[in-house]
């Protein structure tokens, strides 16, 4: 009683089919509960929509005290091979543990827009679709330079690291416009009014 | 506003009177760690509470606490490693002790002040070990000591 060649033919690829459909709505589920439960409200108080919405980010000015090439030089210079693979171990930890922060702290505030766009917040559309290229853009950064610190070790990534920042901080300048706009569309966070 | 000319008044005072006598930010950073309560946080110095008074003393150290540590987070390893120099040629231990000591139990690392930032305390926990790595290698071969570390008693 062995199935063919011929028999089992179409049972693959329906039971390939149903495995991509679960997955498929499984991933979709994930993504709309994920979505659904890390932003923050419209409406909320002024103070948690800023905090939610505000890039907290360390100074640029440490980027490049991290993997400023003086230190570099004067680690091989002054010590053993040991000692210089710990140190440029650590410094990758460092700007990998940086970028990552970054990473989240982005994904933090387009979480938000997402959540604002469901409860209609009056956003403005021109200010959306800048913060969506800068945003595409820094996940591109992002990608590539998680990369190469990998293949060619930190003091390789340093411009980028340069280019990161100054996304970011578009970002954040996008990000502070529409907070603005955010806030005075809710009555809770209103001017007061003039005597 | 009063509260703001009290605040620097302590600072002045501060950075005029005591922490100059400390030899380098290294010794700077540990005093003003050691000012501040284990298990409070608080930072007491009896003298500028008694001038001054306790919450702007606190605050004159809290803010000089900041400032030094900021400096050294700041400084190139070469400059770091100056400081350790400076800090051990003061006579606080003996090199190698100190380098035992500071490599098994990280003290730095509750000399960092609450507020800073995490990316600036790795940054300062990172240098400070390099930093003692390259001591350790200079005491074990003298010839590559710095200028500043003959200079030291």
């Amino acid at each position: 009683m062995r199935l063919s060649n011929k028999d089992s033919s179409p049972v693959i690829p329906a039971l390939f089919s149903i495995v991509i459909g679960v997955l498929l709505l499984g991933f979709l589920t994930h993504w709309a509960l994920r979505g659904s439960s890390s932003v923050p409200v419209a409406g909320a108080s002024p103070a948690a929509t800023s905090k939610a919405l505000r890039l907290e980010l360390p100074s640029a000015d440490l980027i490049e005290r991290l993997l400023d090439p003086r230190d570099l030089a004067f680690v091989r210079k002054e010590s053993p091979a040991e000692t210089v693979r710990l140190f440029e171990q650590e410094r990758r930890a460092l700007a990998i543990s940086w970028l990552r922060h970054t990473r989240r702290q982005v994904g933090r505030l387009m979480s938000y827009h997402v959540g604002a766009v469901r409860q209609n917040i009056n956003l403005r559309p021109a200010l959306e679709i800048q913060l969506g290229l800068y945003y595409v853009r820094f996940l591109v950064l992002y990608e590539l330079i998680l990369a190469l610190s990998y293949i060619r070790g930190p003091y390789q990534i340093r411009l980028m690291m340069g280019y990161v920042v100054g996304v970011t901080t578009q970002l954040r300048g996008v990000s502070d416009k529409l907070l603005g706009a955010a806030q005075f569309s809710t009555p809770a966070s209103a001017p007061p009014p003039t005597q | 506003m009063a509260k703001q000319i009290g605040i620097q008044a302590a600072i002045a005072d501060l950075k005029k009177h005591t922490l100059p006598r400390l030899p380098g930010d290294i010794a700077r950073l540990v005093y003003l760690a050691s000012t501040r309560d284990y298990n409070t946080g608080k930072y007491y110095h009896e003298g500028l509470s008694h001038i001054y008074t306790q919450e702007f003393a606190a605050r004159a150290l809290q803010e000089c606490h900041k400032d030094v540590f900021q400096s050294l987070v700041r400084s190139p390893i070469e400059d770091l490693l100056v400081q350790f120099e400076l800090y051990v040629g003061s006579g606080c231990a003996q090199a190698d002790e100190f380098i035992d000591f500071w490599e098994k139990a990280e003290p730095y690392r509750v000399a960092i002040p609450l507020a800073s930032d995490p990316l600036s305390a790795q940054l300062f926990n990172s240098n400070v070990k390099i930093a003692l790595a390259i001591l350790r290698h200079r005491e074990n071969n003298p010839r590559n000591s710095s200028p500043a570390a003959l200079l030291q008693p």
